[in-house]
């Protein structure tokens, strides 16, 4: 009886559970400008405070801000790319749209300056000097605001290759510039981002103040109408909140080295739009495997450049792994020294190295302020070579000394017998497991193809150059491109089964 | 004139705390056949690691031709020995790449080497075997390729544990006078171990009996 009363109480609890929820937390989408400039988290606790609830930030590229809302996974964004604003507002996917401050794109370039861009007239001019002598320029390349804008100077300036010089990052805005600073290249920022890290780049603004480099930002409520459980009215609050003459106060006084970051807009501009009901949308998950197969099997170009940059970079770690590990395993197994049985826990311990912490030591030594930076490795594929190197040798020793110590007891015997050297002995253990070896080398393989940590970190994610299936993953969802990540994600579980086929195969030869 | 290969003086050997082998006095005469007869476990592959140098007692010390082993010299001292175990292992590849393998060791050029392994092939009547796989040999076939990849290094002393086990009855006698020439021409020192009492007495010139670890003149 009592029992019974509990679980009814509990699945009372239960089902009320998001209805608690959809009343005390407003989940809000911002971009990785916002974000990086530090005036959410001054605005966002006073929020909090007013109006008694909690707010859920996600902070993302503008293009998978505006895929949560039409998903309906957020209640409200905080955005500036005005043209896909209106096209979100269009297809009713929001409502609202409120603008609520704007400050400007500017261009950065490094301190010396090589093309003289301080001198030009116009952002378009300083785009097609830039174009013309194929100097660095990283792009943002993530689908984001920012993104959006540098498309539209480069289309407003004729210029639709970019040439050699240019490189996506595919990254937020903060490891935008942090990479542009490491190239000594060209970038287009919003000055949030720049005055925030600031004393961490070497670069300066050489141009700014053109109308095009105008950067407004709008908050849209997602339309309830498309979603049901959508909170429009802490919604409408947020958007109460943001435009109050208070909260524009805070905005205009929010400064970064006693510079105003963002321009406070009092007018009020609220877009209502109908509902157009007419888009019955299909599955969304079946909809992005049906087009991500589409692209495997059209060869999409772009993915398979992904697929051959991973295979290249972990081919390369795992051979250079495979002949520093190798042998140490095998000495290891063979030779008995003081320390052994410590150095055995060590690597043990060593096989599980969480990535990111080889990508934090190794960005340490090769960034340009660190101990190997003058040799300008870092975002190469030289640096994720040495990364997943690092990440591998301690498998591949691992299973090198277990592969030597499964052998035949009798081999040992048999090679003192005859007068082996350690060497020799060394060379005649190679041969005889090499199967187990090769199964080792396998093993580090399918860990370097996987990793993500070290192809993020020491890599950057540059499209073409070191951007690898794992990362690409990563980016694509993050710009809301499922298809795309779902493709490269096949691809990457078809590497990993082909690895494990030739791993048994070679374990069962043993 | 009579020298002394081995001087075996308190030796003691154990494994996982059980003792194996218990020694006070022995002696190994040069140029005689020496057998070893016992029970399994009794020790006898374990004093043939001894002999060998490949094991090393806890306790007491050995004299090899009036030298006294030590973890320094034994590497050099070792290729004065040559050991054939139980159930021999042979490396993967083919016949004569395992009668080779020791002269390989040494450092012998690949035109000589290859010279000597043919010779000891036929030598043992297994020519044919030359370019076969270990892994399609039988059992006695391996264990004649074992022999010759020791033979074939010319050893001072053979130690050959269970040599006669999976051989053929025909290659035993074959072999029983190969290593009666080995000792009566060159001088030869040979200790094998065996089961089998008769042939013990016949083979050798003097049998000791293992039991329990102890080791006693039959």
């Amino acid at each position: 009886m009592n029992k019974k009363i509990i679980s009814v109480f509990l699945l009372i609890i239960v089902l009320a559970l998001p209805a608690v929820a959809k009343a005390n937390h407003l989940r809000l989408a911002i971009t990785t400008t916002t974000e990086n400039s530090g005036l959410m988290s001054r605005l966002n606790p006073v929020f909090e405070d007013q109006y008694g609830v909690d707010l859920d930030v996600v902070v993302v590229g503008s293009g998978q801000a505006f895929r949560l809302g039409s998903n309906g996974d957020v209640d409200i964004l905080l955005v500036h790319a005005p043209e896909t604003e209106k096209e979100f507002i269009e297809r009713g996917h929001g409502i609202h749209r409120t603008a609520v401050m704007h400050n400007e794109f500017i261009l950065l370039g490094p301190v010396d300056d090589p093309l003289q861009i301080r001198d030009v007239a116009s952002i378009k001019e300083a785009f097609i000097q830039i174009r013309e002598h194929e100097a660095l320029f990283v792009s943002r390349g993530d689908d984001s605001g920012t993104h959006k804008k540098e498309l539209a100077i480069w289309k407003s300036a004729g210029i639709d290759e970019y040439g050699s010089g240019y490189r996506a990052s595919g990254q937020g805005m903060g490891a935008t510039l942090l990479l542009a600073n490491e190239l000594g290249a060209y970038t287009l920022t919003d000055r949030g981002t720049f005055l925030a890290m600031q004393d961490k780049l070497d670069m300066e603004v050489l141009y700014e103040g053109d109308a095009i480099l105008h950067n407004p930002y709008h908050v849209i409520a997602i339309n309830p109408e498309k979603h049901e459980h959508i909170n429009i009215d802490l919604a409408e609050k947020y958007i109460e909140f943001i435009t109050s003459e208070e909260t524009q106060r805070m905005i205009a006084e929010y400064q970064i080295n006693q510079q105003q970051l963002f321009h406070p807009l009092m007018a009020m501009v609220t877009e209502q739009q109908l509902v157009s009901k007419e888009e019955t949308e299909r599955g969304f998950f079946t909809d992005a495997i049906d087009k991500s197969f589409k692209l495997i099997l059209d060869f999409n170009k772009d993915l398979f450049l992904v697929v051959w940059t991973s295979l290249r970079i972990s081919l390369m770690a795992v051979i250079i792994a495979s002949i520093i590990a190798i042998p140490l395993g095998i000495f290891v197994a063979l030779k008995l020294f003081p320390g052994r049985n410590f150095l055995l826990s060590i690597l043990n311990t060593l096989m599980a190295l969480p990535t990111v912490i080889v990508g934090l030591l190794l960005y340490g030594l090769l960034n340009r302020q660190g101990l190997l930076g003058e040799f300008g490795l870092l975002y190469t594929p030289v640096a994720m070579v040495i990364g997943q190197s690092i990440l591998i040798i301690p498998i591949i020793w691992n299973l090198s000394i277990a592969a030597v110590k499964g052998a035949d007891p009798r081999l040992r015997v048999t090679c003192l017998a005859l007068g082996a050297s350690l060497l020799q002995k060394g060379m005649i253990y190679i041969n005889e497991v090499r199967f187990a070896l090769i199964a080792a080398i396998v093993a580090g393989f399918g860990r370097a193809i996987g990793e993500v940590g070290v192809a993020m970190m020491l890599g950057g994610n540059i499209e073409g150059f070191t951007r690898t299936m794992t990362t690409a993953i990563a980016l694509e969802t993050s710009k809301g491109d499922f298809e795309f990540a779902l493709a490269i994600g096949f691809m990457l579980l078809l590497v990993a089964f082909v690895v494990n086929i030739v791993l048994q195969q070679f374990q069962e030869l043993k | 004139m009579m020298s002394n290969q081995y001087h075996l003086n308190n030796i003691q050997f154990s494994y996982a705390g059980k003792k194996i082998l218990d020694i006070k006095q022995q002696t190994f005469q040069q140029g005689k056949i020496t057998a070893l007869v016992g029970a399994n476990g009794a020790g006898k592959s374990t004093l043939l690691g001894l002999l060998s140098f490949i094991l090393n007692a806890e306790l007491g010390e050995i004299e090899f031709s009036g030298t006294k082993v030590t973890k320094n010299n034994q590497a050099t001292l070792r290729k004065s020995v040559g050991l054939v175990q139980q159930n021999p292992y042979l490396i993967k590849g083919n016949v004569i790449k395992n009668i080779e393998l020791g002269l390989k060791f040494r450092h012998v050029k690949p035109v000589t080497r290859e010279c000597m392994a043919r010779e000891m092939l036929r030598l043992l009547k297994i020519e044919s075997l030359a370019d076969r796989s270990v892994k399609s040999l039988s059992g006695g076939e391996a264990q004649k390729v074992a022999i010759g990849r020791m033979l074939v290094l010319d050893p001072e002393v053979i130690l050959l544990d269970e040599p006669f086990t999976h051989l053929d009855r025909e290659f035993v006698e074959e072999f029983e006078s190969l290593i009666k020439q080995l000792r009566d021409k060159q001088d030869k020192t040979i200790i094998f171990t065996t089961h089998n009492q008769t042939q013990a007495k016949t083979l050798s010139d003097q049998v000791f009996s293992i039991t329990d670890g102890y080791l006693t003149e039959a």
